[in-house]
């Protein structure tokens, strides 16, 4: 049996020949030493399903309209964990404030899928296939967003990655990608199998045009997988994940891209936000769900440490709720949401976007928070500044928007994790910024039609 | 053209029916046909001109060569099973007999040149092992964790039948996590009937390999699966029903067997 290890000879110019005798010092050599060549860089996508409640999670606590909506459900200017004077955090966001604070934390306001479909299921598979009000796209766009990227001879099986019992709708397509449920189970046949062996040996040998490189791949991820050792992983210190699927799926996640194994894309997703009844202001099920998102990216975001700053997080969710609470005291489904970015090379501590207001005629047919910023305008930045993928049509199939129209969120250059003085002495300074920031793009925006035909006005 | 075509009732199971009230009226303009005002009539009318465009011939065409040619079907195959739609009025058994006599279905580029999909794979393990399915739930459970849950695809286009849809390392691992759970009796409401095949390894290979109707397996795999028997019969005092799982389970897990 030839020993071949494409990948790690790429990623690390150290071949390790043989897997079970590998001394531990070895292998962690040769998956921490630092990439040769150019530093890979890493998206992933984190999806709230279930439509989260962005207006009780990035918090519009300047509106009095707000206030006026939601009676029993609001979160009070007293609890809101304030980011710039207008919009504040709810308090269970909490262990995201220092990344806030530190300027790696953003997010975008009355973002969103410009159809107006108010089904969980449609809304989601839109989101996933990234072409909006169309069903027959047969792939997901985190998929394609790998597809016109040069590739280096042989690519990593942990490329594309699900975290979950099976590959989600936004990475099916031509590329391979795995869904990985639980790291310890990625293997064959149980422990020392036989069978293993013989199988290695059957597809190393075949001459099937399809399955024999697919068949190397496979026993190759399942070994640099072994030398790994998912089974010892232990998370930087600070990193507390939370308890539950999330948190399983995080901490696996910071497990894969720290082993060096070649991840490029990832995707996770966290469900629960669909509260239509007794959703909760600063306690109660948003509050719970939030705890679990909070800690969870917080805990990634420590755990990565140096890597951080080549991963650019971000997150989404099918539509918003209405602005209104309803008769028992939830939401129902809406349209614009707010969307998370987090990462080394993010332009943090600012909200962006173009706020459209709550206001009666500002108000998506009369009830929900209006869409001013297309999802795909965010993750597009994040495909074409970040993974470097300039073919934004095959990625986003039927957008024709240029890198124009982009937010700018992400540094030209990545923008080092700031140091601890810098930090604090930043802090200060930010509200006023991020007000200054906030205005200048929401008027730098030309007036935008929404699906309705009206114009968006300027409530700022 | 469809406007007013609705359902009675649809929460109770109700059938079509044709609601003047909600129908456009005026005349129509679709793929350069001029469709008279005609009430139901009409959606009758741009069905016939579907059904009778030749991209309807050819993609229909398409679909059935891909499933049952290959995933890049000749296109002069296509062709010509399109003009037999098109000739015989859509009749898909006129257009099945087009591809069964054509060469390019009997060609040697054509055998064996569809990857199996997860339902077809699972399917032909129980059917090759003559196995009883008494309870189909965690087949379809099985099913699921190789990425085609039963009637699950979002999509009205409906799972893809190519291998690149269905060949990667996760998908591959699974089906072999699954050949060896499933010949070792591991998969719940599956009973497979003890073989008490031949003793000898080599005539038990054969004879399992001609049950699983996989042909020629290759010299390497038939090989491979002869080396890990020897070790396994070192290792232990062997029986000929331990034996038999054995040779299956790697047979099913082949890379011969995920070919149709």
């Amino acid at each position: 049996m030839a020993i071949t290890r494409r990948v790690f000879i790429r990623n690390s110019g150290l071949a390790v020949v043989g897997t079970a005798a590998v001394p531990s010092f070895l292998t962690r050599a040769a998956f921490g030493a630092p990439d040769p060549g150019r530093r890979s860089k890493r998206l992933v996508i984190i999806f709230q399903r279930g439509a989260a409640d962005g207006l009780n999670i990035v918090v519009p606590h300047s509106e009095p309209a707000y206030y006026a909506m939601r009676p029993s459900i609001n979160i009070p200017r007293t609890s809101v964990l304030d980011l710039d004077g207008m919009f504040g955090l709810h308090p269970a966001l909490a262990p995201l404030m220092p990344l806030w604070k530190q300027r790696h934390l953003a997010m975008v306001h009355a973002a969103g899928s410009p159809d107006p479909t108010r089904s969980h299921f449609d809304a989601q598979d839109f989101m996933e296939s990234g072409t909006p009000g169309l069903k027959t796209t047969y792939d997901g766009w985190l998929n394609r967003s790998l597809h016109s990227l040069p590739k280096s001879g042989q690519v990593s099986a942990f490329r594309a990655i699900a975290l979950g019992p099976s590959l989600p709708r936004i990475l099916s397509g031509s590329e391979p990608a795995i869904a990985v449920n639980n790291l310890s189970d990625f293997g064959l046949g149980g422990k020392n199998s036989p069978a293993a062996t013989t199988f290695e040996a059957m597809y190393a040998s075949s001459s099937d045009s399809i399955l024999h490189g697919t068949g190397q791949e496979t026993f190759e991820a399942m070994k640099m997988l072994k030398a790994a050792d998912p089974a010892k992983y232990k998370p930087a210190a600070g990193a507390e994940y939370p308890r539950g699927r999330f948190g399983d799926s995080l901490r696996q996640l910071a497990q894969l891209i720290k082993a060096n194994l070649g991840v490029q894309v990832a995707f996770a997703d966290i469900g629960g936000w669909d509260h239509h009844v007794n959703e909760g202001n600063t306690q109660g099920q948003l509050a719970n769900v939030l705890r679990d998102f909070a800690s969870g990216l917080a805990a990634l975001w420590i755990d990565l440490g140096d890597l951080a700053e080549d991963t650019v997080v971000v997150t989404m969710s099918e539509f918003g709720r209405t602005a209104r609470e309803n008769g028992n005291r939830g939401t129902d489904h809406g349209h614009a949401n707010a969307m998370f970015i987090m990462g080394g090379p993010v332009k943090g501590g600012r909200v962006y976007g173009h706020w459209p207001g709550l206001g009666q005629s500002q108000l998506y047919e009369g009830r929900d928070l209006a869409v001013t910023t297309d999802f795909r305008r965010v993750l597009g930045e994040a495909v074409y500044q970040h993974l470097g993928n300039r073919a934004l049509e095959q990625v986003f199939p039927g957008f024709d928007e240029s890198s124009n129209g982009f937010l700018r969120y992400l540094a030209e250059k990545s923008n080092r994790r700031s140091c601890a003085i810098v930090q604090a002495s930043a802090a200060s300074a930010i509200p006023q910024i991020a007000k200054l920031v906030f205005t200048t793009q929401a008027g730098a925006l030309p007036a935008r039609r929404n699906t309705n035909g009206k114009k968006f006005q300027q409530v700022m | 053209m469809f406007t007013g075509w609705t359902l009675k009732k649809p929460r109770e199971g109700g059938s079509f029916t044709f609601d003047a009230r909600m129908h456009e009226r005026g005349d129509k303009k679709v793929l350069g046909h001029r469709i008279k005002e005609n009430g139901e009539k009409e959606g009758l009318e741009i069905l016939h001109i579907l059904a009778r465009h030749p991209s309807t011939a050819k993609f229909i065409s398409t679909k059935l060569a891909v499933r049952f040619v290959s995933d890049d079907p000749p296109a002069a195959l296509v062709q010509r099973m399109s003009e037999t739609f098109l000739k015989k009025n859509g009749d898909i058994r006129e257009v099945l007999k087009t591809m069964l006599a054509s060469p390019e279905f009997w060609s040697s580029e054509s055998y064996r040149a569809k990857v199996k999909t997860p339902l077809e794979f699972v399917v032909s393990s129980v059917r090759g092992c003559g196995a009883e399915v008494t309870d189909a739930a965690p087949l379809a459970r099985q099913l699921q964790n190789l990425g085609m849950p039963l009637y699950g695809m979002q999509p009205p286009t409906g799972y893809s039948s190519k291998a690149d849809a269905w060949v990667n390392s996760a998908a591959l691992l699974g089906r072999m996590n699954f050949a060896l759970a499933f010949s070792a009796g591991k998969v719940k409401g599956i009973q497979i009937e003890a073989e008490n095949g031949p003793a000898d390894s080599q005539d038990a290979l054969a004879m399992l390999q001609n049950k699983l109707s996989l042909g020629n397996i290759s010299q390497q795999t038939h090989d491979t699966i002869l080396t890990q028997l020897q070790n396994v019969n070192r290792q232990k005092a062997s029986d000929n029903g331990h034996e038999a799982q054995v040779i299956e389970g790697l047979l099913l897990g082949s890379p011969e067997f995920q070919r149709r």
